[in-house]
Parts: C-alpha cells; structure tokens; sequence
C-alpha cells in the first residue's frame, strides 16, 4: 500500500536508509573508509601527539571534516538516485566541490550550536539535533549557503519535528547495533 | 581504537544516508502543504467570487455588480494568472474580501 505522500513517515524514511545502506553497501563502505583516511593515517602516525589536549581536538575536528565531505557524498547520491537517475561518483564530486566549503561551516556551527545546547541543557541540544536535521542536504542539493541552509532546515522540519527527534534517536540506536554486528562478523572472520 | 573508529564511521554512513532520505521526504510533505495552501486559496476565492457578488452587489451601500464581477473576473482570469498564479489568487481573495466587507 503506498503511504500518504503529504505525511512524514518514521517507518518509511528507515526502511529507505536500511535499503539504501545494504543495496549501495559494497560502495559506500569503501568510499566511506576512503573518506576517513585522514583519521586512520593521523591515528597511526600522530604517536603521543594524540594523547594531548590539542591532538585530540585536532583528531575530532579532522574527523569532522572527513565525516562532512562523506556526507555531502552520501546524501547527493542518496537525492540522485531518489528520483531514479543514474549516478557516478565523478559526477557526484563535481556536484558537491563548490558546496564544500558552505559544508564545513555548517558542519562546524552546527556541532558548537548542539554541542553548547547539550551542555548548558540536554533537552536544548536535542531540539537542536531535531530542527537542524537536514541542514547539509539543505546546503548539498539547493545549493544553498551556511545562513540560509539553517534557515530552510527549520523551515522544512516545521510540523514534523516530533517525528523527526524519534527518527534520530532510533536511527542512532539502529546505526550503532548494525556497526557492532557488522565489525564482529568482521572480526569472526 | 581503530574498531571504535570504525563503529562511528558505519554510524556516520547511516545517519547520512537516513538525512537524506529525511530531506527528500520533507520536501515532499512541504510541497504537498503548499499545493493544499493553493488550493485553498483557490477554493475560497471562487467562493467568493460566486457568493458574493450576488448576496452583495447592487445594494444601496454595495458597490455596482457589474463593476465588481468585471473586476474580479479580469483579475482571475487577466492580472492575477498572468503574473503569479499563487499571488494573483490571493490578491483577488483579498481585494473581494475588502469590497464586500
């Protein structure tokens, strides 16, 4: 039975994430990997660079930019083959390069905005996580800069901000048992 | 080290995959609301447009029904459609709406 389009529904966004995931995993596991080299080469080479204070803050801010360039990646190709066209990874950096730039700002505000929201209040942080959901494919696929993806975030999760914050938390859950699973059947083998 | 760095890099694959399968979703939700916004738009302006005219025009105190349905109707079928469906609907709503008030 299809699902009513003018609704937001949970069900259906994970059901398309888990599809998604499993049917594109021998591509974006690799890219994804690929994505964090910077991290893996910083975790083996840095020595006790790591261990201090700005190594580690050094550490967490590589790993955000490589997370945010994965993510740019991951969700051109995800709106892409959305509306059934065919997409290569050529064609998916051309399409994200001049965007980079508004990614990483947007990528670094949003984890101060949510990370002082958490801190001061959780409940803060958390509607931060909720209304600034999809700033990044907001940024991504409109073409969009910092200011106004944050903007067109709050606008496009106003009236589904509920189950938006129940998306979020059970996809983290979700995303978590599945990685678990994955690196011990990795292990096992 | 490397394993919990692993864990957060399948995490990260799935939160990206699961915003952008959010963001096209609620594109569509908003899209669908505007189209609804329209159509009420729509609905009460031809309402209005029917009702009103013949309740209130050619009273004492109304203004001419002529100049009224004349009005209106340029402004449907002329001003309004010609520029901006959205805005042109809206304006004729507003516009009848003041004159029959």
């Amino acid at each position: 039975m299809q699902s009513d389009p003018s609704l937001f529904s949970i069900g259906g966004v994970i059901g398309a994430t888990f599809s998604t995931f499993f049917s594109r995993f021998v591509h974006s596991a690799p890219l994804a990997l690929l994505c964090y080299v910077p991290v893996f080469l910083f975790m083996i080479f840095a020595g006790d660079f790591q261990t201090s204070s700005f190594g580690s803050t050094f550490e967490n801010i590589l790993g955000m930019v490589c997370s945010s360039i994965f993510a740019a990646i991951a969700t051109y190709e995800v709106v892409v083959l959305a509306s059934a066209r065919p997409v290569s990874l050529g064609q998916t950096i051309a399409a994200i390069t001049p965007q980079l730039a508004a990614v990483l700002l947007a990528s670094f505000a949003y984890s101060l905005i949510v990370g002082f929201g958490t801190a001061f209040f959780i409940i803060s942080g958390l509607s931060f996580i909720t209304i600034l959901f999809v700033v990044i494919p907001t940024i991504v696929v409109e073409g969009l800069g910092m200011r106004r993806g944050f903007a067109r975030s709050l606008d496009l999760t106003s009236g589904s901000r509920w189950p938006i914050f129940d998306l979020s938390i059970s996809m983290t859950l979700a995303a978590l048992f599945i990685a678990f699973g994955l690196i011990m059947a990795a292990e096992a083998v | 080290m490397v394993g919990i760095t692993a864990i957060v890099v399948m995490v990260g694959v799935i939160n990206a995959i699961a915003k952008a399968h959010t963001f096209v979703r609620l594109r569509v939700v908003k899209e669908c609301a505007r189209n609804q916004e329209l159509a009420d738009v729509f609905s009460y302006t031809t309402s209005a447009h029917m009702t009103g005219i013949t309740e209130k025009g050619g009273g004492p105190d109304g203004p001419p029904p002529d100049s009224l349905a004349t009005l209106a109707t340029l402004r449907l079928l002329g001003g309004g459609f010609g520029f901006s469906t959205c805005f042109g609907a809206l304006d004729t709503a507003l516009q009848l709406r003041r004159f029959f008030r």
